[in-house]
């Protein structure tokens, strides 16, 4: 993927945000946490960039972006626990495999024990 | 509305998997890019059921937790359960080629290796649309 392709998704992803409040006017909590999540995935993303030393001042301006975007929704609020709930669970399995492809990093995938069925 | 939304997850996660293929030195443990990129999405998978048993240990403790009403969601259950079926069948395949490689460069990556990683891109993929069901 080109640099400049990279930019221009998260660009969008970044000017796609104000739909959302447009469309229902209500972001909730767990969306806060969605985003927190999304964030997090962004900075891996500059972080990565940034060991291959190149664009790191493009996706930083992205990243603002986002950060403006996730400060706005960070004021509104939202009521429905069991949508909540469901945002909220998928955020925190979406960071756990965000966490997980970090932790390939360091830790051979062969050391880990495979885990039993929930 | 929720489904876009989770686009911009997927999207990141997309955004970040693209990149470390491009971009990022290969882990130390790794003898090529190849087992490196098998062995990512393996420590992804596997991390997200551990985490998924966290919770689920998390809202036997404390059913008020806003997460909750999202452990015990059939579809939810179901894709995680999928990724570990997946798991059980993908981390001994990639051992065994992990250390073929080791030994030959050229060792071919098993073909059930392959299809169960596929599964477990497949079923990641579906977790924007997890919810509401």
């Amino acid at each position: 993927m080109s640099i400049s392709l990279l930019v221009q998704l998260l660009l969008g992803i970044a000017s796609s945000i104000p739909a959302f409040l447009d469309s229902e006017g209500i972001i909730s909590a767990g969306l806060e946490k969605l985003f927190e999540v999304s964030l997090a995935a962004v900075t891996a993303i500059i972080a990565a960039i940034r060991s291959g030393g190149t664009a790191a001042s493009e996706l930083q301006s992205a990243l603002s972006a986002l950060q403006a975007e996730y400060t706005a929704i960070q004021q509104n609020t939202y009521a429905d626990p069991v949508v909540l709930g469901e945002i909220a669970e998928v955020s925190l399995l979406v960071g756990d495999a965000i966490q997980g492809f970090e932790n390939a990093q360091t830790v051979d995938p062969s050391t880990l024990p495979v885990p039993p069925l929930p | 509305m929720r489904n876009r939304i989770f686009c911009i997850t997927a999207c990141a996660l997309i955004l970040m998997c693209g990149c470390k293929t491009a971009s990022a030195p290969l882990p130390p443990w790794a003898p090529n890019a190849q087992v490196a990129t098998a062995g990512s999405v393996i420590s992804a998978a596997n991390n997200v059921v551990v985490g998924y048993e966290q919770d689920q240990k998390d809202c036997a403790a404390n059913a008020a937790l806003t997460k909750c009403p999202g452990v015990s969601s059939p579809a939810i259950h179901k894709a995680v359960q999928d990724i570990q079926q997946a798991l059980v069948v993908a981390q001994p395949q990639f051992n065994s080629w992990e250390t073929a490689v080791r030994q030959d460069p050229a060792a071919t990556e098993p073909a059930n290796l392959a299809a169960a990683i596929s599964t477990i891109q497949a079923v990641l993929a579906q977790f924007p649309s997890l919810t509401g069901k």
